[in-house]
Formats: structure tokens, C-alpha cells, sequence
């Protein structure tokens, strides 16, 4: 059975994105042609108009670069274009400009590639400048996706000594070690650098940080402060649904619905996601978020076509998400729950669960996932060898949705006793951990098992899985016990029991 | 209606200097709104520069008599200056052949200072070249190091380097002009108090960027190092360096779009100069020259202003901003480049 974390808890840590992206989803406010226009720009301007040489456009596109007015030199920069005697280092800072300037940046590289490309190039840039804290965090989040895990500490670490107060800086690097499963450190970077007391960014991060270690935090009153001051919506959304988490989880769910509807306006992503998981899970869906669309909205959006059952759409979503995020374990186990399961693309959630294992090598519920659609694909050995390497010291409910997978393979190697009885234990186990809805769905996938077997159990196991799943209206249960109708239907046909 | 200082034209000055051509105003002169250029020449067939302060002009600006008095202590205060740089035959500052004023028929008195007259700004310069010229752009570089250090050994900083006040001078190479910004550590100036007295396209981050928290001499000597820093990018690439940065900020990060401190900015800033030094490194395949370079660059033009400047010059004499090691390194490199051991670029 293949499993999704992320229904039962979600914090809002902050998203790790290479520097570009992450400042480039913020638009600018001072839209560009309201800059005044300096009396130097103005003269840069009659040098061309009069000389129209190459050397007063160059002049003119510099001048106009500063001061943020590109559109005053278009035919200077068309000029620069054009002539062959420009500097080619020219028409890189040109290009540079356009890129900096795009509101987002598009590669279609895959994600192992893109990481390669990243590395390679800050390596070059760190070997000639090493002081660039920034470039440091870009090649940390390439060596982190790629599971050179010592390589991205001590980058991060590199980072953290040039650049100790910077935003970017910080978050990454308390992303990088709640990654890194150590979240009080994550929380000590954060609450030991002087700028985290009045930025709402790094405020939100280390209220979640800390709730990842599992204390409250202890900068909860100056964040509430914080998020009646001045800032912008979009500087404060974050930091009020890190807020309105901390509350509802202490029991406010008033005050928790209120700063949630507060954090709406200026919602990037990641807080929508949150806002949606907290509206869904704790309150009841008494939230309005279909207006609010921001960009990148990935993961809410594969969440959202999820429970609306349409499982292509949530696994476009869910790549894409994973593709944003390629080194965070929920973003690679719902992507490959959804493919695998769901979407019946068992191949392409081996390609994204091989790069989500390296940033998580002991992720148990990716391994599960692994050996899922290994099973999916009868590579039934691999699937095996997965399992085998799953410790099974683990909490009931992983150890559970382990074994029940054990119990699939069995099924898909013959051997239908042992199949049998790993499913039951870990329905057992799921009831006895109160988990009905796992039980359920354990329940759903043994009569599906047995009904594909033709086993003489195949109507009690349907018989229990429908009782199991009565009070269940999610959608991808919704789907399973339809494939089990469709699969009892052909059965029967196929038995002559009807036409 | 022309000023009084647009009528010069046909006129003779003291010294028999006969104004032959008035000149477009370009930015050759920082705030050209208030001044004229003009071609002179005298009897014995020298040819001259001439700048006339325009007064009239002045007096349509919103604060009249403001800008009069800024005007008139700007007028004081340039002579004054490049009077001291000729005292002291600064070699690598474009000499001044006089001061005075003249009166245009039914005008008012218009105060002038005559320079020597070169053949044009670097930019002009290589807009005649078709191919890369190395060993030029370094000589030009080197005469402009030492034009500065005159300067900053005269305890007067220029705070306006850029390309279009570096002046070629024929045999003599080439000279820094354009005193008009400067600082004199003895001469009070009316662009004392500006944050950024010189041109703001031109200026380094921590004068664009609020609440940098400077020392006199890194406002001032810092300012000039990262502009001839910058003059080293702009040989190579044919943008200065305060442009190459911005290029390479976010959107919402530059100096225009945010109101950001320097000090917050400062690592964006440092990951745009690595940005910068990786295209510069492209635009020199030659490695011998590229080491050199990037030491000049990297230590001229870093972001962080306390990291800017030749440690080793403040073991010697307490100020990181000495240019004698960078003018060492122009010299070696100019002589590698005459011998051909720096390739073509």
C-alpha cells in the first residue's frame, strides 16, 4: 500500500528556492518608467541622440540599467545589440538584466541535470569569489537534492559565517536543517541573529522551527506584534499562518481563523498551502482561498484536484511542486502516491521517488512508495529488496502501511497466505492505533488483492472493506472501491455470473 | 532666449582667446544645465577649452538665489582647485590656462575657467578603434591611476571618475578632467554635505543604497577606488560597474525599486559582483591577465566597503586606499602587453 504524509501535519517551513526564483516571484512596486530620470541619464541620452556611437550607447545603457529606465534606451540597447564590435561581456550584462528582471525563470532541464548545471557554474563563480554567501546557499540546495548531504553543510555553513543576518540566508539555512532532521538548530540560527526580532520572514520561520522541535515558540509576542505593524500584506502572511498555527494547536481556533483569513490577503504559496491544509484539517472548511490564486501555486493546487478526484490535473500539480521542491520528502511522496496509485503512472514515480530518496536516503514512506511501484511494475525482486531494507523499528502506522505492502507483494508473488496475513496484521494494527481510515484503506487494498487473486475470501474482504470505508468520503478511497466494483463486475462477467 | 553664456561666441578673452564654437552640452560637464562649453583659440594658434558658469540660467530655477550661491562657491571652488593642481603640475590632471569673465553685449557677467583641449573622452576614442586595443586600455588606465593619486596626494579627491572625463591628450596620453565635483580636504565645496557628490550612475552601493555608516575617507578615496575599479570593467566590457551590479541585483532589489538598507543589501550585493567577476572573467581568456585583473577589480570595486582597498598599503601608511601597488600593476601589465605575453583578449 503506498502512502501520503502530509494529511495529518503540515508546518509552515519556509520553501527553499535557488536565489532567482525566490526573489524574482516578488514584483516590483516601483514599476520602472515612474523612476525620475537623473540629469546624468538625461546627458547619456543627448550623447547618443548626437554621436549615435557605440560607445554613448553602451554609456546610455548603463546609465539607463541604474536607474532602473531600460525603456528610455531601447535603440541604444538595439544599437548594442546589432553591432559586432560590442563587448560580448556587454551583451551578457544586458542579458543578465532581462533575467534578473523576469518575474519568474523557466528551465526545462530535469531536476538531477538542473542541480549538475548548478553546481558546476558555483563552483566556478565561488573558486574566483568565495565571499558570496548567496551562491554558497544555490549550491547547498543542489548538493542537497542531489544527497551530497556533508557537501551542503558545509556550504551552508559557509553561507552562515559571511552572511549571519541575511534573509535568504537564514531561511534556507533552517530549511536546510529541518531537512537535515535537526530543527533546534534550525530555530538556533534563527533566534540568535538580532534581525530575526523585526523581520516577519524570519519571524514565521522560526515559529515554525520551533514548532517542528515541538515547544512553542518563544518570539510568539513580539510576532504578534509584528504582524499588526506596518509591514506588507505579502511580507505578513507568512508569519500570520505560522501564527494562526500555533494557535488553533493550542486550542484558539477563533483567533486561529481570524489571523488565517488575515494571512489571505498577500497569501503567497506556501501559506496558501497552509491556510488550506489548516481550513481543511482543523476547521472545518470554513475558509475561502478559490480567489486567491498566487503563482507557483503547486502544491495547492495537486491538493485541491486530489480531493476533487481528478487525478491527472493533481499529478501535473504534484510534479510540479516536486520539481519547485525536488529535495522535500511530502512533495516526493504525495507526487509518487498520486502517480503511482492514483494516476497509474508507476514509471514516472520511480523517476521522482530515485530523486527525492537522495536528499531523504532513510525516508521509510518513500521507500514504501519505492517498493509500491516496483510492484506496480512487477519488478517484483527490486520491490523486495526495497522493503528488506526498511528498519522495522518504526512508529505503528509506517511500520503498518510497511507491512501491508509486504502484503501486496506477497499477493503479486502467489504466495496468498502470507499476503493475507501481512494485511491483516496491519489493519489490526491500524485499528489498534485508532487509524480507521488506514484500516479502510488497507482493507480496500487486500479485497482488491484478493478479487484480482480470485480467491474464494475475495467477498468477505469486499464485504470488510466496504464496512471499513462506510464513513470514508475522501476521494481516493472513493476510486479504490470503484476499481473494486469494476474488478468484482469483470469477475463476475468474466465467470458468467452476469452478462 | 539664449543666456548670456550661450553669446560667447566671436568674442575675445583675456589673453586674446577668441570663442569660436559653442559645444552641445553632453556630459562632459556634471550639471551642464548651469555652464556652456566652448572651442577657443588663441592668436599663437593653441586651442583651448572653455567652460562659462551660466548664471542666467540659474535664475530659473525654483530657488534663484540658492542656486546662485551654489553656483558661485561651485565656480570659486573649481578654480580654486584646478589652480592647485597646476601649482603642483599635477602631470595627469588636464591643465587650466586661466580664469576670468566676460560680459556679451546687453548680457551679464559670465565667470569662465580655459582648460587645455584634448582630442576627446575615452569613450569617443574607442568609438574610432575596430579592433581591441589592449596595451591602449591599459596605458589609459594606468595614466588614469596616476592622475588620481596626483589627486589624492594633493589631499583632493575627484569623486566624478567615469569615462567620459578621462581625456585623451595625444602624445601625453590621457588625463582626468572635471574637477568640478571634487573634494579638497582644505576648500570647502558646495556638494560637501551630498551623500554621493559625483554622479549617482556612476557611484558605489554603499552611496545609493540608505543607511551605510561611512568613515570621511571611505565616502570619499572609497568612492574614487571603486570608480577606477569600475574604469578597469568598463575597458573590458563596455559598462561600468555600478550598471554590471545592478544588472545583476533582482528587480526588487536595486538601489531604484527598494528601500532596503546597504547593510541588508550587502549580501545580494556580493552575490552580484561574483556574477560580475564570473562575466568578466569570460571577456578575458588570458589567464596571466585575468589574475591581475580580478586582484585590481576585486579590490577596487568589492560592495562591501570595508572590504574594499590594498591592505597591504595600510600597514605602510594607515590608509587601505593607496593606489601605488594597483599603478605597479598596471605598469608590469603594460609592459607584459607591449612584449605580447598577455595574448589578445
Amino acid at each position: 500500500m503506498s502512502s501520503l504524509i502530509g494529511e495529518n501535519d503540515r508546518k509552515i517551513v519556509p520553501r527553499w528556492r535557488g536565489f532567482r526564483a525566490s526573489v524574482g516571484k516578488t514584483e516590483n512596486t516601483d514599476p520602472p518608467n515612474e523612476n525620475p530620470v537623473s540629469a546624468s541619464l538625461q546627458s547619456n541620452i543627448g550623447d547618443w541622440q548626437r554621436e549615435g556611437s557605440l560607445w554613448t550607447a553602451l554609456d546610455l545603457v548603463a546609465g539607463a540599467i541604474v536607474e532602473n529606465r531600460l525603456d528610455l534606451a531601447g535603440e541604444a540597447l538595439q544599437h548594442i545589440r546589432e553591432n559586432p564590435l560590442t563587448p560580448p561581456a556587454a551583451l551578457a550584462i544586458v542579458v543578465e538584466y532581462d533575467r534578473n528582471s523576469a518575474i519568474d525563470e523557466n528551465s526545462d532541464l530535469p531536476v538531477e541535470l538542473r542541480c549538475r548545471e548548478q553546481i558546476r557554474s558555483s563552483r566556478i563563480k565561488l573558486a574566483d569569489y568565495p565571499y558570496d554567501a548567496i551562491e554558497w546557499i544555490d549550491l547547498a540546495r543542489s548538493f542537497t537534492t542531489l544527497g551530497s548531504l556533508g557537501k551542503a553543510q558545509r556550504c551552508v555553513a559557509a553561507a552562515l559565517s559571511l552572511a549571519p543576518s541575511d534573509v535568504f540566508v537564514l531561511r534556507a539555512a533552517s530549511r536546510f536543517y529541518i531537512q537535515q532532521k535537526d530543527p533546534e538548530r534550525a530555530q538556533w540560527i534563527l533566534t540568535k541573529a538580532p534581525r530575526t526580532l523585526n523581520n516577519p520572514w524570519l519571524l514565521a520561520s522560526e515559529i515554525a522551527a520551533a514548532s517542528v522541535v515541538g515547544r512553542e515558540s518563544q518570539l510568539l509576542k513580539i510576532a504578534g506584534r509584528i504582524e499588526r505593524s506596518d509591514f506588507s500584506q505579502e511580507d505578513l502572511t507568512e508569519l500570520r499562518a505560522a501564527l494562526a498555527t500555533s494557535e488553533i494547536e493550542a486550542g484558539s481556533n477563533n483567533k486561529g481563523k481570524k489571523l488565517l483569513r488575515r494571512a489571505l490577503s498577500g497569501a503567497n504559496e506556501n501559506s496558501l498551502a497552509q491556510i488550506q491544509w489548516m481550513d481543511r484539517t482543523r476547521l472545518g472548511n470554513v475558509i475561502d482561498i478559490s480567489n486567491t490564486k498566487p503563482p507557483h501555486g503547486h502544491e495547492v493546487s495537486a491538493w485541491r484536484a486530489f480531493f476533487n478526484g481528478k487525478w491527472a490535473k493533481s499529478a501535473a500539480s504534484a510534479l510540479l511542486w516536486f520539481e519547485d521542491q525536488p529535495f522535500s520528502a511530502n512533495a516526493g511522496i504525495f507526487c509518487s502516491f498520486v502517480l503511482a496509485d492514483l494516476a497509474g503512472l508507476p514509471e514516472q514515480a520511480l523517476d521522482i521517488l530515485k530523486i527525492a530518496l537522495r536528499a531523504n536516503v532513510d525516508n521509510h514512506t518513500l521507500k514504501n512508495n519505492l517498493a509500491f511501484s516496483y510492484i506496480q511494475l512487477e519488478r517484483l525482486d527490486e520491490a523486495q529488496d526495497v522493503l528488506a531494507s526498511i528498519p522495522t523499528s518504526l512508529d505503528n502506522l509506517d511500520d503498518a502501511t510497511v507491512e501491508a505492502t509486504f502484503g501486496l507483494l506477497a499477493f503479486r508473488k502467489g504466495s496468498l497466505e502470507d499476503g493475507r496475513a501481512y494485511y491483516e496484521n496491519a489493519i489490526r494494527r491500524f485499528q489498534q492505533a485508532g487509524s480507521h481510515e488506514l484500516a479502510g484503506r488497507a482493507a480496500t487494498y487486500l479485497a482488491l488483492e484478493e478479487v484480482r487473486a480470485r480467491t474464494q475470501n475475495a467477498p468477505s474482504a469486499m464485504k470488510r472493506a466496504l464496512d471499513l470505508t462506510k464513513d470514508n468520503k475522501r476521494s481516493d478511497v472513493a476510486m479504490k472501491l470503484e476499481e473494486l466494483q469494476t474488478k468484482v463486475k469483470d469477475w463476475l462477467i468474466e465467470e458468467h455470473v452476469i452478462t | 532666449m539664449s543666456t548670456s553664456a550661450e553669446r560667447l561666441v566671436g568674442l575675445t578673452l583675456d589673453g586674446g582667446w577668441s570663442v569660436i564654437e559653442l559645444l552641445p552640452k553632453s556630459s562632459i560637464q556634471t550639471g551642464g544645465a548651469f555652464s556652456c562649453s566652448y572651442h577657443i583659440e588663441h592668436p599663437d594658434g593653441r586651442k583651448a577649452f572653455l567652460k562659462a558658469m551660466d548664471f542666467d540660467a540659474a535664475l530659473s530655477d525654483p530657488d534663484p538665489a540658492g542656486k546662485l550661491k551654489e553656483l558661485t562657491e561651485a565656480y570659486v571652488f573649481e578654480r580654486t582647485i584646478v589652480e592647485l593642481c597646476g601649482t603642483r603640475k599635477l602631470s595627469r590632471v588636464i591643465r587650466a590656462h586661466g580664469s576670468g569673465t566676460k560680459t556679451p553685449l546687453g548680457g551679464t557677467v559670465v565667470q569662465y575657467l580655459i582648460f587645455e583641449l584634448g582630442e576627446g573622452d575615452v569613450r569617443k576614442q574607442l568609438s574610432q578603434m575596430t579592433e581591441f586595443n589592449l596595451l591602449w586600455r591599459l596605458k589609459c588606465l594606468h595614466h588614469l591611476f596616476v592622475a588620481i593619486q596626483q589627486l589624492h596626494g594633493s589631499q583632493i579627491v575627484h569623486q566624478d571618475v567615469k569615462p567620459s572625463n578621462v581625456v585623451g591628450c595625444g602624445d601625453e596620453g590621457h588625463k582626468v578632467a572635471d574637477l568640478g565635483r571634487a573634494w579638497h580636504a582644505l576648500t570647502s565645496s558646495p556638494f560637501d554635505g551630498n551623500q554621493c557628490a559625483g554622479d549617482t550612475n556612476y557611484a558605489p552601493p554603499e552611496l545609493l543604497y540608505s543607511g551605510a555608516i561611512l568613515t570621511e575617507e571611505e565616502r570619499r578615496q572609497g568612492a574614487d577606488f571603486f570608480a577606477l575599479g569600475s574604469m578597469v570593467v568598463f575597458m573590458f566590457t563596455g559598462l561600468r560597474m555600478t550598471a554590471a551590479l545592478m544588472s545583476a541585483m533582482p528587480a526588487s532589489l536595486r538601489w531604484r525599486a527598494t528601500a532596503e538598507t546597504y547593510a541588508n543589501v550587502l549580501p545580494e550585493l556580493q552575490h552580484a559582483f561574483g556574477t560580475v567577476l564570473y562575466q568578466l572573467r569570460a571577456a578575458i581568456p588570458n589567464d596571466a591577465l585575468w589574475v591581475e585583473v580580478k586582484m585590481i577589480v576585486e579590490q577596487m570595486c568589492n560592495p562591501d566597503i570595508v572590504k574594499r582597498g590594498d591592505k597591504g598599503h595600510t600597514a605602510k601608511i594607515g590608509s587601505r586606499f593607496g593606489l601605488q601597488r594597483f599603478i605597479s600593476k598596471l605598469n608590469t601589465l603594460c609592459t607584459k602587453a607591449e612584449l605580447g605575453k598577455l595574448g589578445t583578449v
